[in-house]
């Protein structure tokens, strides 16, 4: 089954569950808009490339359009609905006035120059038009782009409105430079939100973070920034796995450490301080807290019985399938989901945006504060909302999602 | 794409301006719903294709089908950037739709999912950027709709410089005299100028003819006070032949009361073979694609095939024509007088300005003949078909105006 076809079934589920309005369930299973364009770019060599980019908008009853943007060969249409269609549920979810867009270019981003790439992005944004806009769809970095390239889009959509509104539309795109009105605290955003989680989950269950053991699946910028924050916090590292394997320590890997390794070397292999381990073995690790931050799909039917912890809290999107969700519960094994986990970055976007259109800088502080009053806020709204409908966390956050969106529509009505 | 790419080939289009070209520029697709006179919301899906705007805003049909697609939406989004810029209209190509069946709809229905159609598409369409125009089952009431829900969503001090948003309104909401017969009279005027050119007399010659909507009629109308027979008329009930001459404007009287030719009581039914068969001087199509093949090319007894259908003739019917000495008039040429006149329509609401009926048909004249002579030229040039040498000229403007402005940033 493909991803459109998982958040599909996803959206059928639970709106049997809930007794969604039949026509509200009919708009959020169609996206609103997708836009293909066909754009030539000047290559290095003085050829033209025709390349090929989208943006799917699915939904903006609750606010502007708004999602990642991803440079990479196999961006296809149906993938880019899927992600789009899941991100509005996620917003209505956590409670943030944003509608859901994700777009995209087919390119393998390691296969241009850096002009090359800036010249690409300049003629998306471009191309793109009226379609995006800081009141209207708003991207943001995704696979494959980052703050630089952010900042180019930013500078072409200044350079194609009217000088006396350009500064109003600083907010067009945001996980931006910081220099270019860009948020303090994105970089350990989603890793910041999930340890406010796993404090308050700890706490409602007069359990304490520090001295906790964890281990996580994957090491790149989410992975590591969950891993370093949860250490300050006195939690101790007994395992991580990435692309080149896997890793054990019992008595505590450095995380500052093995950050500054993997900055160096690219992935984790020949760290010193800790012994290799089996998949299966890192798995079976004993620990309080398992953190999966890599890839989709690897708690499954097979997988599910080797967990040996209290809880699994989902970094990365759909790392469970079905099966294994269902092992887990069966286990007693407390699953945080995905949808509220990685929000952390999703709200620090929202709150780079927030800044921009008030002309604000914000402290450090100042985000924290708020990224944890959010992210708490939504916890304890899907907490309540699986008590009323005795489900998981996972279906009540959805419950949530959906019925905001229900109840927007019911007010508005449909136009004309 | 076969009829670019060979006229691509043949003047030696610059390579990054063919790759640009083989693609169109915006694709957009919208789902919107719409609720229905028994309280249901549904969901419907529409398109716009927005070929290229090198020339000018781009502008093409609307078209409410069962069979819209994005392919066929792209073939004719593209072909119309051929026409104008064959044309020296300065617009490019677009194409858009609804995938419905009108029929299974109220007119409030209608009316409902047009204006639902035209708010989704909110800012990607606009009087200076994409101009929407009547295609299969379209019509000056839609386009009034469209008009309306445009300027209640523009800005009040804008509303009255949108009214050039949409071509093909009625008279009264903006419409240009002559819009209707557009199509037909183009027609007329090329079959006029082949003739003069071949030293042929109108007067007393004859034609077949295969649809008879409003390119069809209007083109049969208009060439009967010439002195033109039509022998035989064909349309989705069948086909009927008069010997001794079929009487247009009575035909259209019988179509208004019977909504189409069947049963029309001065003429005999025939068979769709006897049809094509017909001996007369002028085939004109005016109905659907891929008519004359190979197989029908071969029966038509006539000196010329006017193709006011869009892609009446497959590859190998026209090689079967050109082998047999028949002249083609390309379609690309042929169908060009609706998009003349609307542009004639969206110059006089820009301008504020109303023009008679006849400045409207001699302009119409002028440029077509213009058109027509180009394609003369460059056939002569490049010593290829008629068609071939359409596609080349609007290629050689396409060109010219990339080589000038070459490629931002």
């Amino acid at each position: 089954m493909n991803l459109y076809d998982r958040v599909m079934r996803q959206l059928n589920q639970v709106a049997d569950l809930m007794n969604l309005d039949p026509d509200v369930q009919k708009i959020l299973s169609e996206t609103a808009s997708e836009v293909v364009v066909n754009f030539p770019v000047r290559m290095d060599d003085g050829r033209v490339e025709v390349l090929t980019g989208y943006r799917v908008q699915h939904n903006n009853v609750l606010g502007p359009f708004m999602g990642g943007l991803r440079y990479h060969q196999a961006v296809d249409v149906d993938n880019i609905r899927a992600l789009a269609i899941r991100m509005t549920w996620k917003r209505s979810m956590i409670g943030i006035p944003f509608g859901a867009a994700m777009g995209g270019i087919q390119i393998d981003p390691r296969m241009v120059t850096a002009e090359e790439l800036e010249r690409i992005t300049r003629r998306f944004t471009y191309s793109l038009g009226t379609n995006i806009g800081p009141e209207y769809d708003i991207p943001c970095p995704e696979m494959g782009t980052n703050p630089q390239i952010m900042a180019w889009i930013l500078d072409t959509y200044l350079s194609t409105v009217p000088p006396q509104e350009r500064n109003r539309c600083k907010h067009v795109v945001v996980g931006k430079p910081l220099a270019l009105g860009g948020c303090p605290g994105r970089e350990k955003a989603a890793g910041q939100g999930l340890v406010f989680l796993l404090e308050r989950w700890a706490s409602d269950r007069g359990f304490d973070l520090s001295g906790a053991t964890f281990f996580v699946q994957g090491y790149g910028n989410v992975g590591s920034w969950t891993a370093r924050l949860l250490c300050r916090r006195g939690a101790r590292l007994v395992a991580v796995e990435d692309a080149s394997g896997a890793m054990a320590n019992p008595d505590g890997i450095d995380a500052e450490e093995l950050a500054a390794h993997v900055r160096r070397n690219g992935l984790i292999s020949g760290f010193a301080n800790a012994s290799p381990l089996g998949h299966e073995a890192f798995l079976k690790t004993k620990a309080d807290v398992f953190i999966p931050a890599a890839l989709e799909t690897q708690i499954t039917e097979e997988t599910a019985p080797l967990l040996d912890v209290k809880v699994m809290a989902e970094l990365a999107n759909s790392p469970t399938d079905e099966e294994g969700d269902a092992i887990l519960r069966a286990r007693g094994i407390e699953v945080l989901p995905d949808i509220l986990c990685n929000s952390g970055a999703l709200i620090v976007f929202y709150l780079e945006w927030l800044q921009n259109r008030r002309s604000e800088t914000w402290t450090l502080d100042d985000v924290d504060e708020r990224l944890k009053r959010t992210i708490l806020g939504a916890y304890d709204n899907v907490l309540q909302t699986a008590k009323k409908h005795a489900t998981d966390l996972r279906t009540a956050a959805h419950v949530l999602g959906f019925s905001r969106l229900e109840n927007v529509y019911k007010k508005r009505g449909i136009f004309p | 794409m076969s009829s670019f790419r060979q006229a691509a080939e043949l003047m030696g289009l610059d390579a990054d301006i063919y790759s640009i070209l083989a693609k169109p520029a915006n694709e957009i697709v919208v789902h919107f719903p719409v609720k229905m006179d028994d309280g249901r919301v549904d969901m419907f899906t529409g398109f716009r294709v927005q070929h290229n705007n090198a020339l000018g805003p781009y502008m093409g049909g609307l078209r409410y089908h069962p069979s819209v697609s994005l392919d066929t939406m792209r073939m004719l989004a593209a072909k119309r950037t051929w026409q104008c810029a064959l044309l020296e209209v300065p617009f490019g190509g677009a194409m858009g739709g609804i995938r419905l069946d009108p029929a299974t709809h109220t007119l409030t229905e209608l009316e409902q999912i047009t204006r639902r159609f035209v708010f989704a598409l909110s800012s990607n369409i606009g009087p200076e950027y994409d101009i929407l125009a009547p295609d299969i089952n379209t019509n000056p009431q839609i386009m009034a709709w469209i008009l309306d829900t445009f300027s209640s969503t523009s800005p009040p001090q804008e509303r009255q410089r949108c009214t050039h948003v949409v071509t093909g309104k009625p008279i009264e909401a903006g419409g240009s005299q002559g819009r209707e017969k557009a199509t037909g009279q183009g027609i007329v005027f090329i079959i006029q100028k082949w003739a003069s050119d071949r030293g042929f007399d109108l007067k007393g010659a004859t034609c077949i003819l295969q649809g008879f909507g409003n390119v069809g009629s209007w083109t049969a109308r208009l060439l009967a006070p010439l002195g033109m027979r039509l022998l035989a008329a064909e349309d989705i009930t069948g086909a009927i032949a008069g010997p001794d001459g079929i009487d247009p404007e009575d035909l259209m009287a019988h179509k208004r009361r019977h909504g189409s030719i069947f049963g029309y009581p001065k003429a005999e039914k025939v068979e769709h073979e006897a049809f094509l068969k017909t001996e007369a001087d002028i085939f004109i199509t005016a109905s659907m694609e891929n008519q004359v093949t190979a197989e029908t090319a071969s029966l038509l007894r006539v000196k010329l095939v006017v193709e006011g259908a869009n892609s009446p003739t497959d590859k190998a019917g026209e090689a079967v024509l050109l082998e047999r000495g028949v002249d083609l008039l390309p379609d690309l040429l042929c169908n060009s007088g609706g998009p003349i006149v609307s542009y004639y329509e969206w110059l006089q609401n820009r301008r504020g300005d109303r023009w008679e009926l006849q400045e409207v048909d001699s302009r119409l004249h002028q440029k077509i003949l213009a058109a027509y002579a180009r394609i003369l030229e460059a056939a002569e040039r490049f010593k290829t078909d008629w068609r071939t040498a359409a596609y080349a000229v609007a290629m050689t403007a396409l060109e010219k105006i990339y080589k000038e402005r070459g490629i931002f940033p």
